[in-house]
């Protein structure tokens, strides 16, 4: 049983749409192929890939409640090649809390399947998706607060050492809690990708945190990127154009 | 100027309406965030289309004429709708009951959506292009939103006006 993840994610790296692909490619048993879609150039790859195929899955951002357009361009091209045993399955990721805001593109996927006369077999839209991706970078500071630790307790402070340490299983800790639904709901997909079964349209988003904290947190890392990374203040994020 | 259009298919200039925008060699979105963080309010690429986000959220009346594309917006529009995350913030706020982005201009922009060639589809489709033309209106503070249908495989303006 050969599963094709079609990365459709723009971003070049560190993209949501890569990390849920990834994570749901690591629970599916049997041979797994990763295509990256950069552009027309990769149908071929696609379409070679897809020969000895039984299942396929997109994996895709939510853009403007619909699908992207160089996703709608691929589809078009796709529609009349692909074969019609295929399996076709989705994972969308949207910025939203609620995962359900993905439905819509769920079902334009779906659509495409009857078009392509292919199988759609399922589909999971997941809320949150920037959050569960910055919170990936909880592992990055884990480790260096680890090896932080580790330097200071061994040859400066064991206080000090420790508490960096105590730090380090802060953020894993908060990282692995607030992706379990994501783990969970990619482990779920992926058994159904294993077995080739219909498993329909389910959402989740991300865990143990009420759509309140989600808001504050969204806001507080949009302000502090923007003023870090673009050295924008707040007041500057609010312009308004007037091209009349 | 207080009507926009954006059509995938050539149209003459209707009167009252001051800018008709078909779609041609548009960049498309690459994900950035930068016309929320790095130019707030417009493009990071400067291609002639970067203040589209304004375009739509600060007219008031706003006209999309697409071709019906898997139950949304035919991928020349759907290029140009991409863009247009300036014209909202990247904070949050609750409206008809679920979380959109919020506003950055009050106005409250008229949608008329028009979609064709829908004489071959299933009325799932059309249902499924009715509700995503609507979320993107309510997502750029929309008065209202309205969705048509045309059959036929072109689309000309009377059958829009």
């Amino acid at each position: 049983m050969k599963t094709v993840f079609i990365n459709l994610t723009p971003k070049k790296k560190n993209s949501m749409s890569d990390y849920l692909l990834r994570t749901t490619k690591f629970f599916t048993k049997g041979e797994c192929s990763v295509v990256n879609y950069r552009g027309r150039a990769d149908d071929k790859k696609i379409l070679s890939e897809l020969k000895k195929a039984q299942n396929l899955v997109f994996a895709t951002p939510l853009y403007v409640d619909g699908l992207p357009s160089h996703v709608l361009e691929l589809l078009q091209r796709l529609e009349r090649l692909v074969s019609k045993e295929l399996n076709v399955y989705a994972l969308v990721n949207c910025g939203f809390y609620e995962g359900e805001q993905c439905e819509l593109a769920l079902n334009m996927i779906k659509i495409w399947c009857k078009h392509s006369n292919t199988n759609f077999s399922g589909g999971l839209g997941l809320g949150a998706g920037e959050m569960h991706r910055v919170l990936r970078w909880n592992i990055s500071v884990a480790i260096i607060l680890t090896i932080l630790g580790v330097i200071v307790s061994t040859f400066i402070s064991h206080t000090v050492g420790i508490s960096l340490l105590w730090n380090a299983f802060g953020f894993i800790f908060f990282w692995f809690i607030f992706s379990l639904n994501m783990f969970l709901s990619a482990q779920k997909i992926a058994n159904s990708i294993s077995k080739s079964q219909n498993i329909g349209l389910f959402y989740t988003t991300v865990s143990f945190c009420p759509s309140w904290l989600f808001t504050f947190f969204a806001s507080v890392y949009w302000i502090l990127r923007a003023f870090f990374v673009h050295s924008v203040p707040i007041w500057h994020m609010f312009k308004r154009y007037n091209l009349k | 100027m207080n009507e926009y259009w954006i059509t995938d298919i050539t149209l003459g200039k209707p009167q009252n309406v001051d800018i008709v925008y078909a779609p041609k060699g548009v960049a498309q979105c690459t994900g950035c965030f930068g016309c929320w963080l790095k130019t707030p309010g417009e493009c990071i690429m400067h291609d002639g289309k970067q203040g589209v986000g304004e375009m739509l959220a600060n007219r008031e009346t706003v006209r999309i004429i697409s071709k019906i594309t898997y139950g949304g917006f035919s991928a020349p529009v759907k290029r140009v709708l991409d863009r247009s995350i300036s014209g909202v913030l990247p904070f949050f706020a609750n409206r008809h009951g679920r979380m959109h982005h919020a506003v950055r201009y009050q106005t409250k922009p008229a949608f008329y959506i028009t979609f064709y060639d829908c004489s071959e589809l299933s009325e799932e489709e059309k249902e499924l292009a009715k509700r995503s033309a609507t979320a993107m209106a309510i997502n750029m503070n929309c008065k209202e939103c309205t969705v048509n249908f045309v059959d036929k495989n072109i689309c000309t303006l009377e059958d829009i006006i």
